[in-house]
């Protein structure tokens, strides 16, 4: 037989064992799909709605004005109030309230106009403790603008017309999309490509495989055939899903990101190879590709910390991540519509780890299947 | 005597096993020291500014930006063209403009506006940007007006990283016992051993807890082993008790493990439950409020986290660790996570009695 063909009838018998377990078929195909259309509405980074509680203890009226305003706004919604300054360190570790306004006695007579704001901020999530303050700050402000004559706040301060690229309303879909695709392909191509080469281990049929007329780990790329397949198909199916739902259109080239998408997965995949060549059961695959490319690539990759507020040498660290390069690389080409130039260096992040991964995963499994 | 033999059993799985025995031990204590410094908030802005007005005062407000800590890089641009550029380049997260003519609009009644331009692909960064350049460009108030005095509480160094910690340990027993427990059927299914345990007089509920018990030791021990860790090397500070946290702990890994041990039976073969695990573990993980706040989330999402066990070990481990919140400010979810293990375990038990049917 011609290399070729047997390459085909390797790649034939994978899509047969695929085929044949229609309940596991079932997640593989729909798995992506389903995960980052759930996600992409429930995932959200944006302060919307937190709950605040005030202590008023000087003008009442005046308080409740500005209370409004506060409930007005898209960040805050007042669930309460509370009775005593020692209340307040309760009622902060109720999980509802984040932020506590006291209004001191001060407050609201115009006698004393310097009046002192005390806000206590549950700190526990330092970002948004950040952005609570700000936020809170500026509605105070704009209060005291609109409402309270002859009240000049931070009178230097510049008035600033905020424009937001890339994401113009900020909106809130669009942002978890890349990190949701590429937890996903990662988890998936990794996992599923690792144990369906463990488990012909684990049954005793790698031995079989070995033997085929095949120079050494060649079988591997047949059997990767298959699920190249489904790889595209899950490309597909998440643009699809998140073009229809979320409205996320591509900015830049399609077959660019197709490509990166692409070559995602495909990295992922040699890494998964590379578990399969080390370890001896499933589970072992499993639990590695859980710890060691999962957690890594979520903490690492800018998903939810951004790199410049790590250390340096983290930083150095994550700019290496496939991951990383894959969120990255999706911003340019989806969000800022940049040409291929610009995201060569995210490709070569990709290609590169993956060629040297790919050639020692081969070689572990050369080495390591043929003796057993 | 029967479910000590189990329990001896899987015991001798688990530790006869080296790489196992590494990914138990070794492998948590390796992600918690490489992956918490990424927590820490620095504040690294990179900016680029374009000063068409060139006025003394548009340039007391560049310098200023330039001396402040948050800002990692001030770089000029000839014109805004170019600043957009390095910002499509992702090499600037915000452009600062100053239109000509910004200093002869600060006469009184004249509102004096610049223009920013902020990368806004992640939200919480945006706002971050924002918080942190009118706080750099904001003067001393020339007039008195509001002073606001703000207080952070909970966190006394304000340390980013310890939110996470707490987050990164629920995650690591999460992943290790429900991976075990989802495993632990269906290979011996797929190996045959089951076949052979079913004809010894051995009962199920002995099989199942001599099962349970293993992996929830393991479970308990790894959290003390991060929870030592973090102690050690990051300044968490235990607020509250240890019984009480292994308490409510062990509450919680009866529930998922349940879920794990009921995935594994109900699974024809290990791929299979491989990825309903991949499916489940990532909906409860993304579900649960580990890295989404939960009042940002829709209303029905938000409802929806009274069903998910990892969200109430991540509040209960928050309110015990963090805010040392005593038995009583506990017990509630403590007894759903009771009424969860219930629930779950019961369900692995019926699925294995309707599998001897078959």
């Amino acid at each position: 037989m011609r290399r070729g063909t047997q390459i085909g009838a390797i790649a034939l018998k994978e899509l047969l064992h695929i085929w044949r377990d229609k309940r596991s078929m079932l997640i593989l195909f729909a798995l992506p799909a389903l995960i980052v259309s759930i996600f992409g509405f429930v995932l959200s980074f944006e302060i919307k709605e937190v709950g605040v509680a005030a202590l008023i203890q000087g003008n009442r009226a005046e308080a409740q004005r500005l209370l409004a305003r506060f409930d007005a706004s898209d960040q805050f919604h007042v669930v309460g109030s509370v009775s005593s300054p020692d209340q307040i360190a309760n009622v902060l570790s109720t999980e509802r309230v984040k932020m506590v306004v006291v209004f001191p006695e001060s407050f609201g007579s115009f006698r004393r106009p310097d009046s002192t704001l005390h806000l206590f901020i549950d700190a526990s999530y330092t970002r948004v403790a950040t952005a609570l303050e700000s936020a809170a700050k500026q509605i105070v402000q704009q209060y005291g603008y609109e409402e309270q004559p002859g009240f000049v706040a931070f009178s230097g301060k510049e008035s600033a017309t905020v424009n937001f690229l890339y994401n113009p309303e900020l909106k809130r879909e669009a942002m978890p999309i890349p990190g949701l695709m590429m937890i996903i392909f990662l988890l998936v191509s990794s996992v599923m490509f690792s144990i369906s080469v463990i488990r012909e281990r684990e049954n005793g049929t790698a031995r079989l495989l070995v033997l085929a007329p095949l120079n050494n780990a060649r079988w591997v790329v047949a059997k990767a055939i298959p699920y190249l397949g489904i790889a595209i198909f899950h490309i597909g199916s998440v643009w699809l899903l998140s073009y229809l739902l979320f409205g996320v259109s591509i900015a830049g080239s399609s077959a660019l990101f197709f490509a990166l998408c692409l070559l995602f997965s495909v990295n992922a995949m040699a890494f998964g190879l590379l578990i399969a060549s080390w370890v001896n059961r499933q589970l072992e695959a499993l639990i590695i590709c859980w710890l060691f490319l999962f957690i890594p690539n979520l903490f690492l990759s800018g998903f939810i910390f951004p790199l410049q507020s790590m250390p340096d040498l983290l930083r150095g660290v994550a700019a290496f991540m496939p991951g990383t390069a894959f969120m990255e690389g999706y911003r340019g080409i989806v969000f800022r519509g940049t040409g291929f130039e610009v995201n060569l260096r995210y490709f070569l992040l990709l290609a590169l780890p993956l060629l040297r991964v790919a050639r020692l995963a081969f070689w572990g499994i050369s080495t390591r299947y043929a003796q057993r | 005597m029967m479910i000590g033999a189990v329990i001896k059993k899987e015991f001798l799985q688990l530790f006869r096993n080296r790489l196992l025995f590494f990914l138990l031990w070794v492998a948590p204590v390796v992600i918690l020291g490489l992956i918490p410094p990424a927590f820490e908030n620095l504040v690294r802005i990179r900016a680029v500014v374009v000063d068409e007005d060139n006025s003394p005062l548009s340039r007391r407000l560049l310098s200023s930006l330039r001396v402040s800590p948050y800002f990692e890089s001030v770089s000029y641009m000839p014109s805004v063209v170019e600043a957009e550029k390095e910002m499509d380049g992702a090499r600037a997260d915000l452009a600062v403009v100053i239109p000509s003519g910004f200093e002869r609009q600060l006469l009184p009644d004249l509102k004096p506006s610049l223009q920013l331009l902020v990368d806004g692909s992640h939200t919480l960064s945006a706002s971050d940007y924002l918080f942190y350049l009118s706080e750099t460009l904001c003067f001393v108030p020339a007039k008195p007006g509001f002073v606001f005095e703000v207080r952070m509480l909970f966190n006394r160094l304000f340390a980013g990283k310890i939110y996470f910690l707490v987050s990164l340990l629920v995650l690591l027993i999460t992943l290790l016992g429900v991976c075990f427990a989802a495993i632990s059927v269906v290979n011996e299914k797929e190996q045959g051993i089951l076949d052979q345990l079913e004809v010894t007089p051995m009962h199920r509920l002995v099989y199942l807890a001599g099962k349970l018990f293993p992996f929830l030791l393991v479970g308990l021990s790894e959290l003390l082993l991060g929870l030592g860790f973090c102690l050690l090397f990051y300044d968490l500070h235990m607020a509250g008790s240890v019984g009480l946290l292994l308490l409510f702990s062990s509450f919680y890994l009866l529930s998922v493990l349940g879920l794990g041990l009921a995935i594994s039976i109900l699974s024809d073969n290990q791929v299979q439950a491989m990825y309903l695990i991949v499916f489940v573990l990532l909906t409860l993980i993304l579900m649960s409020t580990m890295f989404s706040l939960l009042s940002s989330m829709p209303q029905w999402a938000q409802q929806l986290r009274y069903l998910n066990p990892i969200w109430f070990m991540l509040e209960g481990a928050r309110a015990i660790i963090l805010k040392g919140v005593e038995f009583k400010g506990v017990v509630v979810p403590m007894a759903i996570l009771a009424v969860m293990a219930l629930v779950t375990n019961g369900l692995s038990v019926f699925l294995l009695y309707l599998k001897r049917r078959r």
